[in-house]
């Protein structure tokens, strides 16, 4: 193929029918490298009932949007969304497709390469344009390197890391043209199908929209010493508990509590980083928060490194004072 | 039922962070010689949910698979000590870092010269490259439906059913096999190595590959380039807030972050 044009960004709704978090950010990153290659920005939008908010995605930065309304496609579902996919890749036949490294996006992805006969780079947290080709900057080993990679084939596809862009405000005075893409997909040729949805009972407010998060680790020792993070939430507002791998799987507390690369990305005002060493896996869930701080008993843990301000000490001693004092200043 | 579980070595992920560090010449991470070699860590979980599913249906034969250069058996053989039944190793120097598609068709190839299976499992992504492309890219090229990053699996009857965390909770999904699923480490704690388990894997003897033996492995082109490889700077900023004692530092401390109006 050649006369690639533009930058291509596969939208994901969420069940109340707006765009997630991820769709605003990629329109950000869309938005510079379509500024740098003076080439348009395009919108997959792929749904069952999505065609009204076409609008909504052309307020957020597109010229073009390609609308695939089916009930077929009221789930993501693999098989079926990497043929609509590669179809709208077809007929824009983009120079780079941006998806979010959402637990959708970074299946889907890899899925879409494969059959663009394309190369993908994953969870990448920069995107720059060089000679008119993707330069895009992922981690490596679990967070502690980089790696910048190069694009031999078009189109250039990349998933992109949470947060990683500012998420583009609505502006509804923009204009774009809206196109329906009819992609065939016979739902009884599929050898996969979606099952069911089990909805996350969320006590309190969800991790991704705390402003202040509390994540204790395996420090903590035991479920007693974990819950005892719970006292925060009712002196912090806006504020949730969180954990580390080992803090879960020692079954402190649930899986869902999880941040970093297995678990949730977050970037909260404040993160309290509280008896977890700091391992690289752990921040790449955390690194965007604006304040890291650091309770912990080892001087020489990691996560010192990466905070604003830390305490060396006992949680068991440091915490009962600092939350007594929280409320004596209250 | 026939299960390969794809298997990746990988220098001890949770090795201190001092012992990773970058040639830029080379473009790649450079690990000490002290760090000790290990299973990628999902791969283990991927081997624990294919092990579960041989507890339950009888008759069930674990393979592992493996691509790399120097293979150190002791490490390779966890997923047989932990319960699976052969090993298969493809030796191959270039291939021990490539390109993730480059990988995915050279496992594809072993696996066509492996013959029939039903399922497929690999890690939701390799603890070094974390890319997370070489289980879908192996479904893609064996023409086969692919589930991602399960935190459970269930047989039913000729389909597999996983869980997979997604913003909101769970979705169920379910795919005919013979698929491949991509297993997280959710699924809850991979079964450590038995004194028997153990026993058997030293009996098992692998069979060995190079790519040559692999016919059905068609040239493949790089789908990506490393431009470059380096380490993200960091500077440590961070003020130390200390008191008489522990809790006396807890106490500044809260006094600390309300004058900065943290909280
Ligand atoms: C492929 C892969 C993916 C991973 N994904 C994730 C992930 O998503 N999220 C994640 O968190 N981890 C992940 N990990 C695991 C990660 O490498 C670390 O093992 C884990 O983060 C360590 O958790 P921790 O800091 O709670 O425990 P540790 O590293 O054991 O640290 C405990 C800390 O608590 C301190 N401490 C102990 N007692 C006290 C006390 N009484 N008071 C104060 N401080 C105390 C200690 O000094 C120590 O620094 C992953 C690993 C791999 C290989
Ligand atoms: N060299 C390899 N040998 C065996 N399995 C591999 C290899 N590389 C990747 N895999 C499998 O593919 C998964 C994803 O790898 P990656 O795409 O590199 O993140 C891993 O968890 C392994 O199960």
């Amino acid at each position: 193929m050649s006369n690639e044009n533009g930058i291509l960004v596969i939208a994901e709704s969420t069940s109340e029918g707006e765009f997630k978090p991820a769709t605003a950010e990629l329109l950000t990153a869309a938005a510079g490298l379509a500024k740098d290659l003076n080439e348009p920005v395009s919108v997959a939008l792929i749904g069952n009932g999505v065609s009204n908010r076409s609008d909504d995605a052309i307020a957020l930065g597109a010229d073009k949007v390609y609308v695939v309304d089916d009930s077929v496609f009221e789930n993501y579902l693999n098989e079926t969304y990497t043929v609509a996919v590669a179809q709208v890749a077809e007929q824009v036949n983009p120079r780079i497709i941006l998806l979010g490294h959402t637990p959708n996006g970074r299946e889907l992805g890899p899925s879409v390469a494969v059959k663009l006969e394309t190369g993908i780079a994953t969870d990448t947290t920069s995107l720059d344009i060089v000679d008119g080709k993707l330069e895009a900057t992922r981690s490596l080993s679990g967070g502690l390197f980089r790696q910048k990679t190069g694009f031999p084939k078009f189109p250039n596809i990349a998933t992109v890391h949470p947060k990683s862009f500012d998420g583009a405000e609505p502006d509804s005075s923009r204009s774009g043209e809206t196109e329906t893409v009819s992609v065939n997909v016979a739902s009884g040729d599929l050898r996969s199908r979606f099952v069911s949805h089990t909805e996350a009972i969320s006590e309190g407010i969800k991790l991704e929209d705390a402003k202040v998060i509390i994540c204790g680790g395996r420090g903590m020792g035991s479920k007693e010493g974990f819950d005892g993070l719970y006292e925060f939430t009712g002196l912090i507002g806006e504020s949730a508990v969180a954990s580390t791998r080992a803090a879960s799987d020692s079954e402190f507390c649930g899986q869902e509590l999880m941040i970093g690369i297995t678990g949730k990305v977050v970037s909260p005002d404040v993160y309290f980083a509280i008896a977890l060493s700091g391992a690289s896996q752990h921040m790449a869930g955390c690194s965007g928060s604006k304040n890291i701080i650091a309770i912990n008993k080892d001087p020489e843990a990691n996560i010192f490194k990466e905070s604003q301000f830390g305490v060396v000490g006992d949680y068991q001693a440091v915490i009962p004072a600092f939350l007594d004092e929280l409320k004596q200043l209250d | 039922m026939r299960i390969i579980v794809t298997a990746k070595q990988v220098p001890d992920p949770e090795a201190p962070q001092s012992s990773f560090s970058v040639d830029s010449n080379a473009k790649k991470v450079v690990v000490a010689a002290s760090v000790p070699q290990a299973v990628s860590d999902y791969d283990t979980y991927a081997a624990e949910a294919a092990l579960r599913i041989k507890d339950e249906v009888e008759g069930t034969t674990v393979s592992v698979l493996s691509l790399g250069e120097d293979h150190v058996l002791d490490v390779i053989k966890r997923p047989i000590a932990m319960g699976a039944d052969e090993l298969f190793l493809v030796q191959d120097q270039d291939l021990a870092n490539g390109d993730a598609m480059a990988i995915a068709h050279t496992l594809a190839a072993a696996i066509k010269n492996m013959g029939e299976f039903d399922l497929i499992m690999c890690g939701r992504q390799s603890a070094d490259l974390d890319q997370g492309i070489v289980g879908t890219g192996l479904a893609a090229i064996l023409g086969i439906p692919v589930l991602t990053s399960a935190v459970g699996v269930r047989l039913k009857d000729d389909w597999i059913e996983i869980d997979r965390a997604v913003e909101d909770g769970i979705d169920t999904v379910a795919a005919q096999l013979p698929a491949v699923v991509t297993v997280s480490s959710e699924i809850g704690e991979a079964r450590y190595a038995t004194m028997r388990g153990i026993m058997a894997a030293r009996k098992v003897q692998p069979t060995i590959w190079s790519k040559s033996d692999l016919t059905a492995l068609e040239d493949s082109d790089d789908f990506t380039s490393v431009v470059d490889v380096f380490a993200p700077e960091s500077e440590s900023n961070v003020e130390m807030i200390e008191g008489d004692d522990a809790a006396d530092s807890g106490r500044l401390l809260a006094q600390k972050l309300r004058e900065e109006r943290l909280i």
